[in-house]
């Protein structure tokens, strides 16, 4: 279903990956997702699920040996995978961008990091140098850096983890994106540090209405920053829907166990953490059927033998599994 | 500041340090001429001296003094620039260096200017189409390079457009047997300068289009570049501007650990082809065993090397901000 | 790369492990050694008896020509690679085999025998290496042995600081920890379990090694410090110097075996280290 405000949707996306012995293997499989406007959807998975590779098909920076099988990208109204190299290049930093993992490999090392700032500015508004280093340092202002003007000139070891990840939100969100996409931005910091990011980009989007897509395998910082959520697993996605929804009752086995795997402190004492049992599958050779049977203590023989496909449970809220069970009393709420 | 300031403070600080080190260069002289088996009063006298000549020699280098005395005393004249006097040419060693130097330094300069620009520019061509023809080329050809002495290419050369094609000469800085003026002397001598320069200059292409293509597809591998395009860089951009300042460092830094056998092919480009700079003294010392201008050679050139070393040293902590000292 | 136990490790099938310009690497070097043992006995001419046939182009009798001496050509390049390959192996040894001491007790060790170490080996690599090689042999003599002696001396420190680098990685791997924590002497410790885990490291080091003696001694030769009574590729070189012009194939072969010989050489150790998931390539 896509409207007017729909800033990105995904459709039936199916990506290859070519391995050096020279087969070929689905890592990504009728992925299906839309962001509307102003929305935080957040992409839950563990590694290997597919969740970072997502990300990079829209923003068409996948890896040599990576191809889109079929399925369809837009950013508002753009095909995104017709889009020549040209076109796509003035989408990306534009309208559409995105903020990595690691920040301490991030930024050139070489270069100063207002320079590295002012070069997203000057890729794509028609601005002279000097105006876009006085933007520069606006936005290392508004990304809650400090001294900008001072902090501009210097290079980026000089800047601790943290601020080198607000520097790498200023220069994702230099020119107004339409989309934003995050993966794993927290995952390298530390946890005052990810409460303070995670702040910062709650407050961004209040403020310019910048859709956020949330790539991350934290459910809790899920539940602290997104509106939807989208779970996947092994190169599907198996539920998605409005956190609330999907903290409190989900339907799919999956979610269940990532949700009970996270632990809080009033768990009761003594009480193991619940880790879920078995691996994921080896996407070159999965199981038939659904592809978390193996590990599902809710299987049953149709389980193992169809793969799901994706059911609305209701308006917005929408699962891949045969048997959703009803996991509503089972779950401890994840809370802020 | 900017970055010419900085880089004079930075090689500034660090000429500081080289008094201290070409005193350990003249000392470590001193200790190979002591170590050697041959007498140094025979070593120092030259072929067959009479027996009084070599008394005259041990009382002029002082060679019955006690060794400390004697360390110190060369040492010390070393660094006055006195390094003896060269048996065969009967002059100052120092004043014979001084005379051929310059000859070595236009040689090695310009080819090493040249060599840079154009091996920056392959690397960078190869490290942008990894795996194709262009980079394959490239690399093969380096690596040949890499593995010829610098002499033969100069031979080759030399059979090449000298004796095949006849199109330039093969010998000399300048013609011998007539003589130029103006214009037509510039021509002249641009003509002789062709061989040598190129010979070199292929020797000197292959060390740096060899690191700094790897340092380049290195820096291609690094999430900042990833991050670059996800700017919408476009493709040179994210070569030039983003990986090749990188690569740059390597690059620098190899041509400074280089240095002695880029110097090393300089001398012997000159032996090929018969110009007048130190590979001609280097030669002639050694044909003539004249020890007092093999050692001087010897030091003037290590000291050349270690300032060489501390020149990219610095040129390297502007490049890289990380090492800023 | 990953690091293999010791008791795991099995000999690795070399061919199939090189890519193509290794596997061209190989096949260079071995046709060299071919060229200098099989085909030097095999040949009619010998590379010292001089003949009346001065500097004839090569030709029917004299496959590659004679020099100016009326020496085979042939003849001379092959027993002349005998030389220069022996320069090679002999000094990569040398090398190779102070290197690793070295470079594996520094890495091992660390503190401050690897401070103070290290410190010597940054002296001893700053000074030109040439140069130096070239006044030592000035000095001590011109023997083909003494030359491969200076070399070799001269030369560990590259080994040293790539093994001294490898092998303090390998200090932190679990299984060396789990062998030190099971009680097993410094010596056992590297000896079986950290030196065969950098044996490929190694190999490279000497394949590079072997290439730079080679080519350095022909730098030694050209300057007239070769050793005349055992006539290496770069002696040849020398000789055919003056004959460019009229004798082009004097100083030609043996520059090309040379050349093909060192590219094979440094073609072999990049292959082992590409084959060994290294790709950062500053030796």
């Amino acid at each position: 279903m896509m409207d007017l405000h729909t800033v990105l949707d995904v459709d039936d996306l199916h990506i290859d990956i070519a391995t050096p012995g020279g087969r070929t293997f689905s890592a990504l499989q009728g992925v299906s997702l839309q962001i509307r406007a102003g929305e935080i959807v957040g992409v839950v998975g563990e590694s290997g699920s597919g969740k970072s590779l997502l990300a990079k098909s829209v923003m068409r920076l996948l890896p040599a040996a990576a191809r889109v099988a079929r399925g369809r990208i837009r950013l508002g109204a753009q095909d995104l995978l017709t889009l020549d190299a040209a076109a796509m290049r003035r989408l990306r930093g534009g309208d559409l961008s995105m903020v990595f993992q690691d920040p301490m490999t991030s930024l050139n090392p070489v270069l100063r990091v207002g320079a590295q700032l002012s070069e997203a500015i000057e890729l794509h508004q028609p601005v002279a140098r000097r105006t876009a280093w006085a933007k520069a340092r606006e936005l290392l202002a508004r990304v809650g850096i400090a001294n900008p003007a001072e902090r501009a000139r210097q290079y980026p070891h000089e800047f601790s983890g943290g601020m080198r990840q607000r520097a790498m939100i200023a220069m994702g969100i230099a020119n107004t994106p339409r989309l934003l996409i995050a993966d794993e931005p927290t995952t390298a910091l530390d946890v005052t540090v990810q409460l303070q990011i995670l702040r910062l980009l709650r407050a961004l989007n209040q403020d310019s209405k910048t859709a956020v897509l949330f790539i991350t395998h934290n459910m809790g910082v899920v539940a602290s920053l997104c509106d939807r959520v989208a779970v996947m697993y092994s190169g599907r996605i198996v539920e998605e829907g409005p956190v609330d929804a999907i903290f409190s009752a989900p339907r799919h086995p999956y979610t269940w166990a990532l949700l009970n795997a996270v632990p809080r402190l009033d768990f009761p004492r003594g009480e193991r953490l619940a880790a879920i049992p078995g691996q994921a599958p080896d996407l070159a050779a999965p199981p038939a059927g659904c592809r978390f049977a193996p590990r599902c203590s809710h299987a049953t023989d149709q389980c193992r033998t169809q793969e799901p496909t994706r059911v609305a449970t209701d308006e917005f809220h929408s699962v891949a599994c045969w048997v959703r069970p009803d996991l509503q009393e089972k779950t401890h709420a994840v809370g802020q | 500041m900017s970055a010419p300031a900085h880089l004079a403070m930075a090689i500034g600080r660090r000429m500081m340090m080289a008094v201290p080190v070409v005193m350990a260069i003249v000392v470590l002289t001193f200790v190979l001429i002591r170590l050697s088996p041959t007498d140094p009063a025979v070593l120092l006298a030259g072929d067959a001296p009479a027996p009084e000549f070599l008394e005259k020699i041990r009382t002029q280098y002082h060679l019955d003094e006690p060794v400390p005395k004697q360390l110190a005393i060369y040492v010390g004249s070393a660094l006055q620039g006195d390094l003896g006097t060269s048996i065969y040419f009967r002059k100052p060693v120092a004043e014979l260096i001084l005379a051929h130097a310059p000859v070595t330094f236009l040689l090695t300069l310009t080819s090493l200017a040249i060599a840079s620009v154009i091996g920056v520019s392959l690397a960078v061509l190869a490290a942008s189409r990894p795996a194709t023809a262009a980079d394959t080329a490239v690399t093969t050809l380096s690596l040949a390079g890499y593995s010829m002495p610098a002499f033969w290419i100069g031979q080759l050369l030399i059979l090449a457009f000298s004796v095949w094609l006849g199109w330039l000469p093969s010998n000399g800085m300048g013609s011998a047997r007539e003589s130029f003026e103006g214009f037509e002397l510039l021509v002249d001598r641009v003509r002789h300068m062709v061989l040598p320069v190129t010979s070199l200059v292929l020797f000197e292409l292959a060390i740096v289009t060899r690191f700094t293509r790897a340092a380049m597809v290195q820096a291609l591998r690094q999430d900042y570049v990833t991050v670059a395009r996800a700017k919408g860089a476009s493709p040179a951009r994210v070569l030039w501007r983003h990986a090749l300042p990188n690569a740059l460092v390597t690059t620098v830094t190899v041509l400074g650990l280089e240095f002695g056998f880029l110097l090393a092919g300089s001398v012997v480009t000159e032996i090929v082809f018969g110009w007048p700079g130190l590979g001609r003294l280097f030669f002639d010392a050694i044909f003539r065993r004249d020890f007092p201008l093999l050692t001087g050679c010897f030091i003037f050139t290590s000291v050349m090397v270690v300032l060489a070393n501390m020149i990219t040293d610095a040129l390297v902590s502007v490049l890289d901000p990380r090492t800023a000292r | 790369m990953t690091a293999v136990n010791a008791s795991h490790a099995k000999p690795w099938p070399v061919w199939r492990a090189l890519n193509p310009s290794g596997r061209t690497g190989l096949l260079l070097l071995l046709a060299a050694v071919l060229l200098c043992t099989v085909v030097a006995g095999m040949l009619q001419h010998s590379p010292s008896t001089m003949s009346e046939a001065l500097r004839e182009p090569p030709g029917a009798t004299h496959w590659l020509g004679t020099d100016d001496l009326g020496r085979d050509v042939l003849a001379r390049v092959a027993h002349g690679g005998q030389i220069s390959l022996m320069v090679g192996t002999f000094s990569a040894l040398i090398a190779v085999l102070i290197g690793v001491a070295v470079g594996a007790a520094c890495g091992y060790l660390g503190g401050t025998f690897d401070a103070v170490v290290m410190r010597v080996t940054e002296a001893f690599q700053i000074i030109p290496r040439f140069f130096l090689a070239l006044i030592v042999v000035a000095l001590v003599g011109s023997g083909i042995w003494k030359i491969i002696l200076v070399l070799g001396l001269l030369s560990w420190p590259a080994t040293a600081r790539v093994v001294r680098a490898q092998v303090m990685v390998l200090r932190r791997e679990e299984f060396v920890l789990a062998a030190i924590m099971g009680g097993a002497s410094t010596l056992r410790v590297i000896g079986r379990h950290i030196l065969p885990n950098v044996a490929p490291i190694i190999a490279v080091s000497a394949s590079l090694q072997a290439g730079s003696a080679i080519l350095l001694e022909s730098f030694i030769s050209f300057l007239g410090l070769g050793d005349v009574a055992h006539p290496s590729w770069g002696l040849l070189l020398q000789q055919g110097q003056l004959f460019i012009r009229d004798g082009w194939w004097i100083s030609t072969f043996p520059g090309l075996a040379l050349s093909l010989t060192i590219l094979g050489l440094n073609l072999l150790g990049d292959g082992i280290r590409a084959a060994h998931g290294d790709s950062a390539s500053t030796s």
